[in-house]
């Protein structure tokens, strides 16, 4: 007998990660709580056996956004998480949520714990394969590729895409070079708004109206009755669905570009110079 | 003249406030000759969730709007489903909070909020509540650390509190209780807890328990232990968590039944499992069960049958019959037999991928285990672990002979994990000890208001929605369905065709069930959205 909440957490956990804006992170992420040390921690006390019923929650219950390793998927990579912001921090993340995140209100407190444990034995860096390209190097590729265009970084950029201040503490190099090569094949979600986190982040949508005009937008949100699309200039733009003739969903598109025209070595420092961005939460 | 105006301004309060009138049996087995009021949670013992009322029809809905709203003191999510009862509304807050309304108005009477310990997490399910049951001059309230309490239904002090179960052998309850003659029905949650499902009758003056009867063996000499191999109905399951119906005439108590434990892994527990996945037939005097009928034998999706079961009259085949329709979470429709538990027919209503189909007693004819059964990579099956339909209630009007549903058309990687359950220590909600499942995003899942012909389950008509709605239905005399979308568009369709009508957005998910009721002549349509309570009206 499962009912409501926990199978949201399902579908709601798949969509944090990409466009998860430090903004938003929940005042119960316990921004002030000292790092993790483990010795002061119920994490302290568990077992090896605690340890193994903590990967079979995780596995349950996290490694559908997170992976199975931990290193992210749509959720982010978790390696170090614990120790970076401490057991107390990670304990009010998994029991109240964060960004796109639910609270998962169905384990108690010992066995959110045995997963706290579980997730530090990933280690800092794990198995999440290190960037192999230079960074400065990227920044400029970053730079010359317009990318600041849609996307921010410390405060500089458009806002069309995610921004990226801390993209490397949520998304692993792999996930960036697969997303650079085809950013239509693996979206993020937007968490921008509650009604773009209900859905595939950054859909592509054309539609064409009963008077005969057309347009495709990104998706910013969607219901029974009501589309509201946006275009690369960030106009927003709102139809009542029964004044449109049809609605073209693009799964698979992006309005952002391919970028598997950049050579190898630039993709790596491309990569490498995403990975490196861990600005502060 | 002082002391006439004195009276007159007595007499005007007096009929200003609601006045709460005993609730006797008779009356709510007659529920249906005062549609002013909503009286138990099915609207009436058949579950049908039709109301009589008729000045709201289609062709003045267009100018419904909100006349109040109620705004939950605390956080989290209203599920519940009022009572109306002589101008008190009764709604719950989660987790188990009870609070009267003025129905006039939405002004509070009173609140009352049991004690709950803090540190009580349930497993696999939301701490919410759905609900209340009133009997006589009392409202019965379960709560989620499974205590069934009764409060005077004028001022809200508590007559009695027994306890139905203990929480820490992983049961909880959501539910709104069955009040019939003298007894309040009760059912369980806590199937991925390893809870032993059982309902239980408790005397509606003082609380004692009259009887209880597990949906699950107990022993290796108990009914259907032969179906669980190697004493494996040791693990449990078979949870009521729904509330279900009753048949006055027939004095039998009808009620579905969860899954069994572990889910996702059935490994571990060869056989049918009776009776999970069932709908049971009890007598309402001794508990003693009639008739059973087990939708999924051996269940590993996680596809409880405690959707409500809604009773009604009809012709089959030349012949009157007491029927018993339940759209299942396996996204089958049934159609049985109330009386005797005989099956008549079944379709599917919701897109599924498990089965063949049903064969002439009903049961699912599936396609073979490595195309349908959870694994360690994940099997993609039709529908999802929330089924084609979960806990909102569907509706059947009498007048339109129409079973209206809402469906939802998603998927979900079923997963198997470990097949070890242990009561009250289950490993996770998703993994709810043996598995789990990555569910079809809101983008890979429709829902759909269908309209049923309710004695075949043929199609009539269906409205789509978008993304992944929550919401019952209701149906009323005036000809119309009442839903939402997944948005929190509240709307409302034309009955006999699914014509839509209007919507207006509430500003969250609506997880709740719409109820009817009127008051001072006026009818009023009430669901939740979010944290809030709204009640709509005709100017």
């Amino acid at each position: 007998m499962i009912v409501i909440r926990p199978f949201c957490i399902v579908a709601l956990a798949f969509l944090w990660g990409f466009g998860h804006s430090p903004s938003q992170a929940s005042p119960q992420q316990a921004q002030k709580a000292p790092p993790g040390n483990v010795q002061e921690s119920p994490a302290a006390k568990l077992t090896p056996d605690d340890l193994a019923m903590g990967k079979q929650f995780f596995a349950a219950q996290c490694a559908g956004c997170h992976g199975f390793d931990g290193s992210g998927q749509l959720g982010p990579n978790l390696h170090g998480v614990a120790q970076r912001k401490g057991d107390q921090a990670i304990f009010g993340i998994i029991r109240n949520g964060t960004g796109g995140m639910p609270g998962v209100n169905s384990l108690n407190d010992k066995r959110v714990w045995q997963v706290i444990g579980y997730v530090r034995t990933l280690g800092d860096s794990g198995a999440a394969e290190a960037a192999k390209g230079d960074p400065v190097k990227g920044k400029a590729v970053y730079d010359a590729n317009g990318c600041a265009l849609c996307h921010s970084i410390n405060g500089q950029g458009g806002g069309i895409g995610p921004q990226l201040t801390a993209i490397g503490r949520s998304r692993a190099p792999k996930y960036l070079h697969d997303f650079l090569l085809d950013p239509g094949k693996n979206p993020p979600a937007d968490m921008s708004l509650p009604e773009r986190g209900a859905n595939t982040g950054y859909l592509l949508v054309h539609v064409v109206t009963k008077d005969g005009r057309d347009m495709t937008g990104i998706r910013v949100n969607e219901d029974t009755y009501t589309l509201v699309l946006k275009d690369v200039s960030g106009h927003f733009y709102s139809f009542d669905k029964s004044n449109l003739k049809t609605i073209e969903n693009q799964p698979g598109k992006s309005v952002m570009p391919s970028y598997s025209n950049l050579s190898a070595t630039d993709l790596d420092d491309l990569v490498a110079y995403l990975a490196s961005l861990k600005g502060a939460q | 003249m002082r002391t006439a105006r004195y009276v007159v301004f007595l007499l005007a309060l007096c009929f200003a406030l609601p006045s709460f009138a005993q609730v006797s049996y008779e009356r709510l087995r007659n529920s249906d000759s005062e549609p002013n009021n909503w009286l138990m949670y099915g609207g009436n013992y058949g579950s049908q969730r039709f109301s009589g009322l008729k000045e709201i029809t289609p062709k003045n809905a267009a100018s419904l709007r909100v006349a109040w709203a109620y705004q939950m003191r605390g956080g989290g999510v209203m599920e519940s489903s009022p009572l109306i009862v002589d101008g008190i509304m009764y709604i719950t807050e989660p987790p188990s909070n009870l609070t009267a309304l003025d129905a006039r108005t939405g002004k509070p009477l009173w609140h009352y909020v049991p004690v709950v310990p803090r540190d009580f997490v349930p497993i696999g399910l939301f701490p919410t509540n759905r609900g209340v049951a009133v009997l006589d001059d009392k409202v019965y309230l379960a709560t989620i650390d499974d205590h069934l309490i009764a409060l005077d239904a004028k001022s809200g002090v508590v007559r009695w509190n027994s306890v139905i179960a203990s929480k820490d052998e992983g049961y909880a309850i959501t539910q709104a209780p069955l009040a019939i003659n003298g007894k309040i029905v009760v059912g369980v949650g806590g199937g991925e807890a390893g809870a032993h499902g059982f309902l239980s009758c408790f005397d509606a003056k003082d609380g004692k328990l009259l009887w209880q009867t597990y949906t699950v063996p107990r022993s290796d000499s108990d009914p259907g232990a032969d179906t669980w191999a190697n004493g494996s109905w040791s693990n449990g399951g078979g949870t009521t968590w729904n509330t279900g119906s009753y048949d006055p005439e027939l004095n039998l108590i009808y009620w579905g039944t969860g899954n069994p434990a572990p889910d996702w892994n059935g490994e571990g527990r060869m056989g049918d499992n009776l009776f999970t996945c069932s709908m049971i037939a009890l007598d309402a005097d001794t508990g003693k069960m009639k008739w059973y009928f087990q939708f999924t034998p051996h269940e590993t999706h996680d596809w409880d049958a405690a959707e409500p079961p809604i009773l009604f009259d009809a012709t089959v085949n030349g012949k009157p019959r007491k029927l018993l329709a339940q759209a299942n979470r396996n996204a089958f429709y049934y159609v049985l037999d109330r009386v005797t538990g005989e099956f008549i027919t079944g379709m599917p209503f919701a897109k599924q991928t498990w089965a063949k189909g049903l064969d002439a007693k009903g049961r699912p004819i599936t396609f073979p285990p490595e195309q349908i059964e959870p694994s360690v990579a994940g099997t993609l099956v039709y529908p999802s672990l929330t089924g084609g339909i979960n806990w909102t209630s569907p509706c059947y009007s009498p007048l339109t002979g129409l079973f209206y549903v809402n469906a939802r058309d998603g998927f979900a990687y079923y997963i198997k994990g470990e097949p070890k359950m242990a009561p009250g220590n289950s490993v996770g909600i998703i993994g709810g000890g043996g598995g789990g499942g990555r569910m079809s995003g809101p983008d890979e899942t429709t829902s759909w208001i269908r309209a049923l012909v309710a004695t075949t389950g043929e199609k009539k008509w269906e409205y789509k929605m978008v993304g992944d709605s929550w919401t019952g239905t209701l149906v009323t005399a005036g000809g119309l369905v009442f839903s939402a979308d997944a948005a929190g568009n509240f709307f409302a369709l034309n009955a006999d065709t699914g014509e839509p009508l209007w919507h207006l957005l509430l500003g969250s998910s609506v997880r709740s069930n719409p109820v009817s009721y009127a008051v001072d002549g006026k009818q009023y349509i009430v669901d939740s959205a979010g944290n809030t309570l709204f009640v709509f009206s005709l100017p």
